[in-house]
């Protein structure tokens, strides 16, 4: 395994989002629902690894997918927001108030809440910011909804095709 | 400075996230035409709202000053209604220092004290002989009459208000038929006042407007009072009683008008040669 450095992270970004802009935006399942993949390197970054460049290469990589897409900053806020509240929602996930930080230590059950409550969390931002009338409150929350259990169907593909859950 | 230095290192990286996010803000509403539009709208809504609030407070501080311009308005308007002496016969030229018809002018003023539940009632006003208010002037409220004048210092002048038991006979008349009786109160009721001296034959209607007679020199022909309430023949007498409903409430009376009659001194000076007759005849 290539241990992970701030070249490999770059590397890693531009492999995201080149599938997630020219392979998975072009799927669009059920007439609309795209899947979204590119969270996973914010899901599944190593716990204990410096947080300002994790923050930063987060940044990078909303808005990085921004400029593909032309929606300006809105992908690069969802994903510094989930990526700063990572711990949060890991720690949310699982029943020890534990401070050891790992996926082996999780069980499946909590791996899958993890993954989706960042999924939903980051869709949730981005399609409000992207749409921004509350008068579509519900078609939008359904949009999300939907959006959200399919790219965790995707996320988990990822995640079981990497064996990522073993190793980080 | 080193609250900003304390600050960072301490929550180095939240401030930095916080950093972040302003980026990603400041890119969502300045490069999204959807965000970029409801931001112009919200802004251009706060600012009319706060327009709004600034314009209500100015209008109200200006408010006075809009009343006294409605007041010196009015004053020129009703000058123009009831002060043209239509009774000058176009043909003649009279030697005029006022050049024209004018025969009553309007000091406006305002009510300071004011009583109507005494038999005799007065008012007194915030103009007097620096405005030209003498005795024996009329004094009009918006809709009607109020008082004559009985006396006046420099700046404030005593109103004996209509509603004085002996002290006021006004001359009035019916506006529908023309004919004219003596207005006075009798002390009951502050709405009511009592028009006799008119005889038994005219037909009376209630409802009917009573308004001022032009014969007394002291308020201008026309001035509505009010209109008939009711009616009885006075048995002592024989003509009508009629109850008057002033369409002016006196009890609220704020605003008034010193009614100047021009040529007050010129029909004085020949009703005196009048009485002058009359006692040489003696």
């Amino acid at each position: 395994m290539i241990s992970r450095t701030l070249f490999t992270d770059i590397l890693m970004i531009v492999f995201l989002v080149a599938l997630q802009i020219f392979v998975l935006n072009r799927i669009t399942l059920f007439g609309k629902y795209t899947p979204v993949l590119y969270p996973v390197f914010i899901m599944f970054y190593p716990f204990f690894r410096n947080k300002f460049q994790f923050l930063a290469l987060s940044f990078i990589l909303g808005l990085s997918i921004d400029a593909f897409l032309y929606t300006w900053g809105i992908n690069a806020f969802a994903t510094t927001l989930i990526a700063y509240f990572r711990t949060l929602i890991f720690r949310t996930s699982t029943d020890t108030s534990t401070d050891f930080f790992s996926f082996q230590s999780l069980q499946w059950s909590q791996y899958f809440f993890f993954i989706l409550s960042s999924i939903f969390l980051h869709q949730l931002l981005v399609q409000y910011i992207e749409f921004f009338k509350f008068s579509r409150f519900f078609e939008i929350f359904m949009n999300v909804l939907a959006t959200s259990a399919i790219s965790f169907i995707f996320i988990l593909m990822y995640a079981l095709a990497f064996r990522i859950k073993q190793k980080v | 400075m080193g609250f900003l230095l304390r600050l960072f290192s301490k929550n180095g990286l939240f401030v930095f996230f916080i950093f972040l996010q302003l980026i990603a803000l400041v890119l969502i509403f300045s490069r999204n035409s959807m965000q970029q539009s409801w931001l112009a709208g919200q802004t251009a809504a706060f600012n009319s709202w706060v327009s709004g609030y600034i314009d209500e407070g100015t209008s109200y501080l200006k408010l006075k000053q809009i009343n006294d311009q409605l007041v010196a308005q009015n004053k020129l308007l009703m000058e123009q209604v009831y002060g043209k002496n239509s009774g000058v016969p176009v043909f003649r030229k009279v030697h005029d220092t006022i050049g024209g018809g004018q025969i009553y002018t309007f000091v406006d003023g305002e009510i300071v004290f004011n009583s109507i539940n005494r038999k005799d009632n007065y008012f007194t006003i915030n103009r007097g002989k620096r405005d030209g208010v003498l005795p024996q002037m009329g004094v009009m409220a918006p809709k009607g009459i109020a008082g004559i004048v009985i006396n006046s210092t420099d700046s404030y002048a005593l109103v004996q208000s209509v509603l004085s038991l002996n002290k006021i006979k006004i001359n009035a008349s019916l506006k529908k038929s023309g004919y004219f009786g003596t207005l006075t109160w009798k002390g009951e009721d502050s709405r009511i006042m009592h028009l006799s001296d008119v005889p038994k034959y005219v037909p009376l209607q209630i409802g009917d407007t009573v308004v001022t007679d032009g014969k007394s020199a002291i308020f201008p022909q026309g001035i509505t009072i009010g209109k008939v309430s009711g009616y009885e023949v006075d048995s002592k007498t024989g003509f009508w009683d009629i109850s008057v409903e002033l369409t002016e409430k006196m009890g609220n009376l704020s605003k008034i008008y010193v009614v100047k009659n021009l040529k007050k001194a010129e029909v004085q000076r020949i009703q005196d040669t009048l009485q002058a007759t009359i006692k040489r005849e003696k």
